[in-house]
């Protein structure tokens, strides 16, 4: 736990200088685009960057909180506007030792998500949808909030802040390049001619490709922290609700709905719980993993979820994956490592075979249920699940080989 | 000369590295055992916000629940004698856990009652209520991790040694159910 906050800062600090360095980088290129082929351009241009990036920094350092709230059309509620939400995250505060109430938000949108932010614990904040109010029960709700807590607890929320902050400022450097050579054309094209020669224009080209591939880099980097966060968010999660079947419940209810909150942008999407958005820019591990790797946990005799036991589940379903934390498993919060208890779970696990096979084809069925699975029931019990991709008018049985209607 | 000094240096960096080691497990026990104080502290006040609201729950279900006095009677006096603070932790854990048992039976038994079941100010004092319940138990479960963490810390060496020296003793878990519950049920025929 520890270990991992402590990775969280370095990585949040290796960010921030190697996002700078980029953006010196993008900056001194923008400058031998807009200006000329010369040494003081790419000079004025690497200054011009900073200053952009040094001003949005600032900016998130002091209100990027509110900023964000805003941009998503979050208002803050009381006690008495919605007491359940707000004694759910009061139980999450007390379960994970967070030293300060975060503030509650909700925003009116139909679609399910939520997303925490705070550079500082001090300033938590957590906001949810009206949708997600709607469709989850009680111990749903707290799956999720104990999600977004946990963002709060590993400092993901700083990471994302600054992060976010980092690809907002290239993206709107090389935003002002395009806008400015396509104004500027022709003022830059006579200083080239007079100075640069032919050497200079292939350097600014290069210049402008690396322009139109930086925002999308940037946000390539981004999206890929992010992603390594939420598993670490569900882990803790667990850890602090006890209750895997819970949050497992609930992002198979939140993935029924495929709409995104019509307020989230690509700077927010990473700070949701889930992201329904195309697979390349994939902000989110897929939800199906994610369900399945809780599912595995809820099914595991020893009743106290801990790190070692989420991370025994993903091996399960990626073995040959790279280790899911940087470092050895953090230490369970409060569970002292039982060997020994451990070996006889293993053993344990293996005799009840039956409840075993069972419990996945549950896991399974819900899963294939989301993603448009037909189910025929054949006269032999056998229960054949079409994907749909599959396109044949018929099917034949497995086992008795009969033919059916699809 | 010239060795005599290396050696004089040699032992006043070791002496340095040995106080800064000093100094760093002191304080970690020091904020640990804090950490346990302070995750009491929050149980105590949930409990406590636990024995405020169930005058007004007995005071709102007696006129509905006609036929349950005994189990009002109950509610009540489970949390007259968990009010009383005993400084023995593992006797409060016990009256709480009987307030707990007389709580859970009292909302079993509200279901036969739609009337109350339909009441604004009972189901507000239900979650109020059930809320608390869960966040009497997430205190407990950060306090026993608080705790477990503080014990490994004044066991394990080389900070045992420290924590004998300053006199570090190990704290006391909250347990779930008192010891004659937990174990297994015995079936007779």
């Amino acid at each position: 736990m520890w270990e991992q906050i402590e990775a969280n800062k370095r990585t949040s600090q290796f960010l921030i200088v190697g996002m700078c360095l980029f953006l010196l980088l993008v900056g001194s290129f923008a400058g031998v685009i807009l200006l000329d082929n010369s040494f003081e351009a790419g000079l004025v241009g690497a200054i011009l960057g900073f200053t952009v990036w040094l001003i949005l920094f600032l900016i998130a350092q002091i209100g990027g909180e509110s900023i964000l709230l805003g941009v998503s059309g979050a208002h803050e509620i009381k006690k008495e506007d919605h007491p359940q939400l707000y004694n759910i995250v009061e139980e999450m505060k007390i379960a994970s030792g967070l030293e300060h109430m975060p503030r509650v938000y909700i925003i009116e949108d139909p679609s399910p998500n939520a997303f925490a932010t705070g550079l500082k614990q001090e300033k938590a904040a957590v906001a949810v949808t009206t949708g997600l109010l709607e469709r989850l029960n009680r111990s749903e709700l707290q799956g999720v909030i104990a999600h977004e807590i946990s963002h709060v607890i590993n400092r993901d929320t700083y990471l994302m802040l600054i992060a976010g902050t980092m690809v907002g400022s290239v993206a709107l450097i090389s935003e002002m390049v395009f806008r400015g050579s396509l104004y500027g054309g022709s003022r830059r094209s006579s200083s080239r001619n007079s100075e640069g020669g032919s050497g200079g224009t292939a350097l600014a080209l290069i210049g402008l490709i690396f322009l139109i591939l930086a925002p999308l880099a940037a946000r390539v980097i981004y999206f890929a922290i992010s992603r390594k966060r939420e598993y670490l968010a569900d882990a803790s999660a667990v850890q602090f609700t006890r209750h895997p079947e819970g949050l497992a419940q609930a992002l198979i209810k939140i993935s029924e709905v495929s709409e995104p909150p019509s307020q989230m942008t690509p700077i927010t999407a990473p700070m949701y719980i889930h992201n329904p958005g195309e697979e390349l820019f994939a902000t989110h591990p897929p939800i199906q993993k994610r369900v399945q790797v809780l599912m595995e946990l809820a099914g595991m005799k020893d009743d106290q979820p801990s790190y070692e036991n989420y991370a025994r589940a993903f091996a399960k379903f990626e073995p040959r994956s790279e280790k899911l934390w940087d470092r050895t498993p953090p230490v369970p919060l409060g569970l002292a490592p039982k060997v020994n208890q451990l070996q006889t779970i293993h053993l344990a696990e293996e005799n009840p075979l039956e409840t075993k096979i069972q419990r996945k084809r549950s896991t399974k069925a819900t899963l294939q249920k989301i993603h448009d699975f037909i189910q025929i029931e054949c006269d032999c019990e056998t229960t054949l699940k079409i994907p749909p991709a599959y396109h044949g008018e018929t099917i034949l049985c497995p086992y008795c080989g009969k033919h059916h209607q699809t | 000369m010239i060795s005599g000094i290396v050696i004089l240096g040699a032992m006043i960096v070791f002496g340095l590295i040995a106080v800064v080691f000093l100094v760093g497990v002191y304080n970690a026990l020091v904020t640990l055992r804090n950490a346990v104080k302070n995750a009491w502290a929050q149980i105590e006040v949930q409990l406590k916000r636990r024995h405020d609201l169930i005058p007004n729950l007995v005071e709102t279900a007696k006129g509905y629940m006609k036929h349950e006095r005994e189990t009002l009677e109950a509610v009540t006096q489970a949390r007259q004698q968990a009010v009383t603070i005993t400084s023995d932790v593992s006797k409060q854990a016990q009256n709480e856990n009987q307030l707990s048992q007389t709580l859970r039976s009292l909302f079993a038994l509200s279901e036969n009652y739609p009337d109350l079941k339909a009441n604004q100010n009972f189901l507000a004092l239900q979650e109020e209520l059930t809320s608390t319940e869960n966040k009497i138990s997430f205190a407990r479960q950060f306090y026993n991790d608080s705790v477990m963490r503080f014990n490994n810390q004044v066991e394990i060496f080389p900070s045992n040694l420290i924590a004998q020296a300053f006199h570090f003793q190990k704290e006391a878990f909250f347990e779930v159910e008192n010891e004659a519950e937990r174990q297994a049920p015995k079936v007779s025929f």
